[in-house]
């Protein structure tokens, strides 16, 4: 790839590739993430698409959280039981509201670090009513607690 | 507080980019392309296991492989351990750094605290230097990023054991020793010659279906069956995308590091000398040209959703076409360093 067609203007996410130098020689060159330039905002609709199927599903109790993140995250209950620590049958269980109520707090617990929330959020929507609020989890060193702060612009 | 004088530097791949960056440490010079290329890490394979929900391929060797590779031939001595608990392996890396040696760990990449939200993959087989700690955070360097990052203590002890593919239990090394008064040239050559004939080995002759050109042939004949396994057209969307990243964004220099070999090869031949490596080297980037055209199609269809069974063929096709080129390649390649 000659480094005149590798060169992408894109400061927010850079990535190395080797290239081929005007003089012949092949060397890295430090540019931007093409994909994430030209494609980024094609990930986010997704994303908002999975949102917007499950969150329904999530209010009229017919998933558990677990089903959400799966998606989100694009895991199989294979996967996902083995960094729990669990059956994939139980992850099965645990994708309806009914069985999601069984597991232990150390359970849902081993569920939100894999999927990188607090428990707090295992269990609740948040849904900020004006558009310019933000919302942010901070983790505290109590392994169960999380802080949610909420405000305007970054929280 | 602790901070290990570390040059960090941006590389294309975190293992190779990560061996390079520390050998530098340790007063050895060697660029991201000669470890790559030494180690023999070009490969193909492609992965299909209940844990993923689309099969996969990866475009270099098993991962730890370079680092083994480049120690036995190059006499380097790499002093790896694996732990059974976050607090052992805390401690052990802790005593590492007030030591001032810099420390490879090998980490889930989900867990890096630095990354942007759409980078957010478990993936258990990301490498990163430690070169100190401030309070409870860890700073690390990670050769995907700009500068050395800050990762809290509790996100390392997650990313170092996570379970399931690649689990790194643990898993950290530093280097013990180099050979004294560096490595030589004829060290060096013999290296590069014995890299480019188990890379070249490995794509051609290994009689497993799922490596080298067996396995992209494999990979190739799958992707048609992709829109049955998609519960959407998002999803199917985002499997075809995720070819895009696996060639070029996640790691690989671009063009599934073919583009990093073809700076290897090049390198290889003005040290052996042997003009012919620096033809090989030419045409393996043009290869590399042809799988970034694969990257960008895929790129484009998946977002315009334009995912019908003739497309499906159509990467069936190029993919193969892929597979004719570089099995041309690597038995022409194989033959020039018997």
């Amino acid at each position: 790839m000659k480094e005149k067609d590798a060169r992408v203007d894109f400061d927010q996410h850079q990535v190395l590739l080797y290239v081929e130098k005007p003089d012949g020689s092949f060397g890295p060159l430090q540019t931007g993430a093409y994909l994430v330039k030209n494609y980024s905002d094609d990930f986010f609709q997704k994303r908002q698409n999975i949102e917007t199927e499950c969150m329904d599903k999530l209010r009229k109790g017919e998933i558990s959280p677990i089903v959400y993140y799966k998606l989100l995250y694009d895991m199989t209950e294979a996967d996902i039981a083995v960094r729990v620590g669990i059956s994939k049958g139980k992850v099965l269980k645990h994708q309806t509201p009914a069985g999601f109520g069984k597991a232990s707090v150390e359970i849902v617990k081993r569920y939100a670090d894999v999927f990188g929330v607090s428990v707090a959020t295992m269990f609740q929507l948040i849904v900020p009513k004006e558009k310019d609020l933000a919302v942010a989890s901070r983790k505290t060193n109590n392994p169960y607690l999380s802080v949610l702060e909420i405000g305007k612009g970054n929280a | 507080m602790s901070r290990i004088q570390f040059q960090h530097k941006m590389a294309a791949h975190c293992e190779s980019g990560m061996l390079s960056a520390l050998l530098a440490h340790n007063r050895l010079t060697m660029s991201e392309p000669m470890v790559f290329g030494a180690g023999g890490a070009i490969f193909f394979v492609f992965i299909k296991t209940p844990h993923m929900v689309f099969p996969v391929f990866d475009m270099r060797n098993r991962p730890g492989d370079i680092r083994k590779n480049l120690g036995k031939r190059l006499g380097i001595k790499f002093s790896t351990q694996k732990f059974r608990d976050p607090d052992t392996a805390r401690a052990s890396l802790e005593a590492l750094i007030d030591k001032g040696i810099p420390t490879t760990v090998q980490v889930d990449m989900f867990y890096m605290d630095y990354i942007p939200s759409y980078m957010r993959v478990h993936f258990n087989a990301h490498f990163i230097v430690v070169v100190g700690k401030e309070g409870r955070d860890f700073l690390v360097s990670d050769c995907y990023y700009p500068s050395i990052s800050r990762l809290s203590r509790d996100s390392l002890d997650k990313a170092r054991f996570a379970k399931s593919d690649f689990a790194p239990k643990g898993f950290q090394f530093h280097v013990e020793s180099v050979p004294q008064g560096g490595i030589s040239e004829d060290v060096l050559k013999k290296a590069v010659l014995q890299g480019i004939k188990q890379a070249a080995f490995n794509m051609v002759k290994l009689p497993v279906p799922f490596v080298g050109i067996k396995g992209m042939r494999r990979f190739a004949d799958n992707i048609p069956a992709w829109p049955k396994i998609a519960r959407n057209t998002d999803a199917l969307s985002h499997a075809i995308m995720s070819i895009h990243i696996t060639l070029e964004e996640r790691g690989t220099g671009g063009g599934g590091f073919r583009f990093m070999y073809a700076s290897f090869l090049q390198e290889a031949a003005k040290l052996l000398n042997r003009p012919e490596l620096a033809d090989m080297s030419k045409k393996i980037m043009a290869i590399g040209d042809r799988w970034r055209e694969l990257s960008l199609f895929v790129a484009r269809i998946g977002k315009d959703r334009d995912l019908g069974d003739n497309r499906m063929q159509e990467i069936r096709q190029m993919v193969r076409a892929r597979a004719d080129e570089e099995e041309t390649f690597f038995k022409q390649l194989l033959v020039m360093v018997k």
